[in-house]
């Protein structure tokens, strides 16, 4: 191959995102105070948002590059502006939480970019080589910035759960890679694998590779039975970053997810072993909320109940990923649909949950909370709209995301009682939301407190509200844009 | 066949036996050593009898690369934490209960009984299928592993340096000395 250009200019957002992670690095170690490397990752971050609309037009039908590694379409695009949001938010939220509770570095805010420029290229990937490094850089940057938190107590042992997961399935991946490698003669591109998948599909041992690489994704989406991680890391991590790893790194693990079904169900008659892929994806779907569901329903901590809430969401999502595997029309847009308003969602939960602790009292219970729509009934109403978002209630973005994905998986006969299911979940899930909400309105305060005051914070909080309202009221244009992604897999 | 082919045939085989013997033996011996010590020493031995398997597959640049790397580098490493962090008596992590131990020894044997019955197959069917391009020429040598890295792999190959920098941030992150008053420490 010949590097032009012109691939080189296709990874504008990426080599943007990263060089300014290089150069708040560079620049934290020049400067005495962290403001400068903060207001360089922020700028980095809007230049890269820049060339991703800058790209948007020439990439009707992406093909891949790089020896196909890469490859610029519109669902990277769209995924990748939400992941560039998704650090922008993480990084507003991050300052002022950090200097609350007295950690501010300069590091963390390279490694939130460091974690972007891994998802981006893990939505990017049509390669299993290239989706292992980008797994592995967003991960690696996700299991320091939960160790980043010293003063935490449940810090380094969240962390090394994490990380110790983490690596394990990263070995699920690379065994997968090696067998998918070895039975498709040498296959490791998307393409690759999509054109040898129907003679491969008979092969055990295709079936167990394509099992393992399915398993070290649905860790990193924190799927049951692969969850356990889940919560202790969501509890130990500083609380912006458990927004990032709770919207960042599920949308860059479903966007992986969605190319990778499309290469090894590329053949339709697949039935991938016994049981056949539907029932098994439909039942760890089936699983996943559930238990994410049920166990929320027991937490007492906030932090753990929205990290039990992730993983019911992500149950949420796999109906979508199978509809999408059927080949369903109209999964993909719903899913990206999904995807934005789970996101914005979740950043903004988390960025109220990181706002309400003060240095050395970080109020992540649920009797914390009472009392606050008094003191602060911004936040509390704030904090009530995002919840409702979660939960699927109109006119927010995640009733549009629900209805969607609900919708198209509606229309595969396999399906319709994983739909019902998920409805039903969602019903039980309105219970433990509704409980914070009930704290915050209805419950006498057990001692007066304040969340402290951050500019920065309130205008995050204000645009991410806008954003899950819009998404709500006129989810028009969001469907648009998520369906100009289709062309590519279709 | 006559006895020049048929007697490097065994010859292959008997490497091969030996070498994945060596592979499996220190892969046991790692996760079952109480001492940390005999638990890594056992690693060494993985990686060696690995790196003859490679060699014996052409892939003779990453067989030395390998016991650079691995058995060289990576493990004296490894041995130097076991020393730093030396603790009188090793904490085994807590027994879990009957029933997860059940599901473990079963999840194991399901596999273990999978990959009997995958290898018995392998006689009447082929598992893997040969590749459409052939090999590269020089296969295995320095100059087509390069060649390969930044051609073909390039991309993977840059990105990486990105993964080992965080790497880099890490390890002076987390070993930093952390002051109480929440200062950096140098």
């Amino acid at each position: 191959m010949t590097v032009d250009v012109a691939s080189i200019a296709a990874l504008a957002p990426l080599l943007l995102i990263s060089g300014a992670g290089c150069l708040a690095l560079l620049l934290d170690t020049l400067t005495k105070g962290r403001e400068p490397a903060l207001r360089l990752a922020q700028l980095g971050c809007l230049a890269a948002l820049a060339a991703v609309v800058g790209q948007w037009t020439g990439a009707e039908s992406g093909q891949p590059i790089w020896s196909g590694m890469w490859v610029v379409d519109r669902m990277a695009l769209f995924l990748d502006a939400l992941l560039i949001a998704t650090a922008l938010v993480t990084l507003s939220v991050a300052a002022p939480f950090m200097r609350e509770h007295d950690f501010e570095n300069g590091e963390s805010y390279a490694l939130v970019l460091f974690a972007t420029s891994g998802m981006m290229t893990v939505v990017h990937a049509t390669h299993l080589l290239s989706l292992l490094i980008g797994i592995e850089t967003m991960s690696l940057a996700a299991y320091l910035l939960v160790a980043s938190w010293r003063r935490q107590p449940a810090g380094p042992e969240g962390a090394l759960k994490y990380l110790l997961l983490g690596a394990f399935a990263a070995g699920f991946l690379v065994y997968g890679t090696a067998l998918v490698y070895g039975t498709t003669g040498g296959e490791m591109s998307y393409a690759g694998i999509a054109a040898r998948a129907g003679q491969a599909a008979g092969n055990p041992l295709f079936i167990i590779g394509v099992y393992f690489l399915l398993t070290g994704m649905l860790f990193k989406i924190a799927a049951v039975p692969f969850h356990m991680w889940a919560p202790d890391a969501y509890e130990a991590a500083p609380t912006p970053v458990t927004g990032l790893m709770a919207a960042g790194i599920k949308v860059a693990a479903v966007g992986a997810l969605v190319r990778l079904l499309a290469a090894v169900l590329a053949d339709p008659g697949l039935a991938l072993g016994h049981a056949g892929w539907v029932r098994v994806l439909g039942g760890v779907s089936f699983l996943t909320m559930t238990w994410g569901n049920l166990a929320a329903l027991r937490q007492e901590n906030v932090k753990r109940m929205l990290a039990y809430s992730s993983i019911a969401h992500a149950g949420y999502l796999m109906i979508g990923l199978v509809a999408l595997g059927q080949k369903v029309d109209g999964a993909q847009p719903a899913l990206l649909v999904y995807l934005a308003a789970y996101a914005f969602t979740t950043l903004g939960v988390f960025a109220v949950v990181a706002w309400v602790g003060r240095r050395d009292d970080e109020r992540v219970l649920v009797r914390d909370w009472a009392g606050l729509a008094r003191t602060r009934p911004a936040v509390a109403l704030a904090m009530t709209v995002l919840l409702l978002s979660l939960a699927g209630v109109p006119p927010t973005g995640g009733f549009f995301g629900k209805f969607y994905v609900f919708r198209a998986a509606m229309q595969s006969p396999d399906l319709a009682w994983l739909v019902v299911a998920a409805v039903l979940n969602s019903l039980v899930s309105v219970y433990y939301y509704l409980r914070i909400v009930v704290a915050m309105y209805f419950r006498d305060p057990v001692q007066p407190w304040q969340p402290f005051r951050s500019a920065g914070m309130a205008v995050v909080l204000v645009a991410i509200v806008v954003v899950v309202l819009a998404l709500g009221l006129v989810p028009g244009p969001a469907i648009d844009l998520a369906a100009g992604g289709l062309g590519a897999l279709r | 066949m006559n006895l020049a082919t048929h007697t490097a045939t065994l010859a292959e085989t008997i490497v091969f036996a030996v070498l994945s013997a060596g592979v499996l033996l220190g892969g046991l011996l790692t996760i079952t050593r109480r001492n940390p010590v005999s638990a890594v020493m056992a690693l060494v031995l993985t990686f060696a009898a690995l790196a003859g398997l490679f060699a014996t597959l052409s892939a003779h640049f990453l067989a030395v690369l390998q016991v650079l790397v691995y058995a060289g580098a990576i493990m004296v490493l490894f041995v130097f934490v076991v020393m730093m962090v030396n603790h009188e008596e090793t904490t085994p992590i807590a027994r879990q209960g009957l029933i997860t131990r059940a599901v473990g020894v079963l999840a194991a044997g399901t596999v273990f009984y999978r990959a009997a019955w995958l290898v018995a197959r392998e006689r009447a069917m082929p598992l893997l299928a040969a590749s459409e391009t052939p090999p590269v020429k020089d296969f295995g040598t320095v100059s087509a592993v390069g060649a390969l890295l930044f051609s073909d792999f390039l991309f993977p190959f840059e990105a990486i340096s990105l993964l080992l920098l965080v790497a880099i941030i890490g390890g002076v992150m987390l070993t930093r000395h952390f002051r109480e008053d929440g200062s950096r420490g140098s």
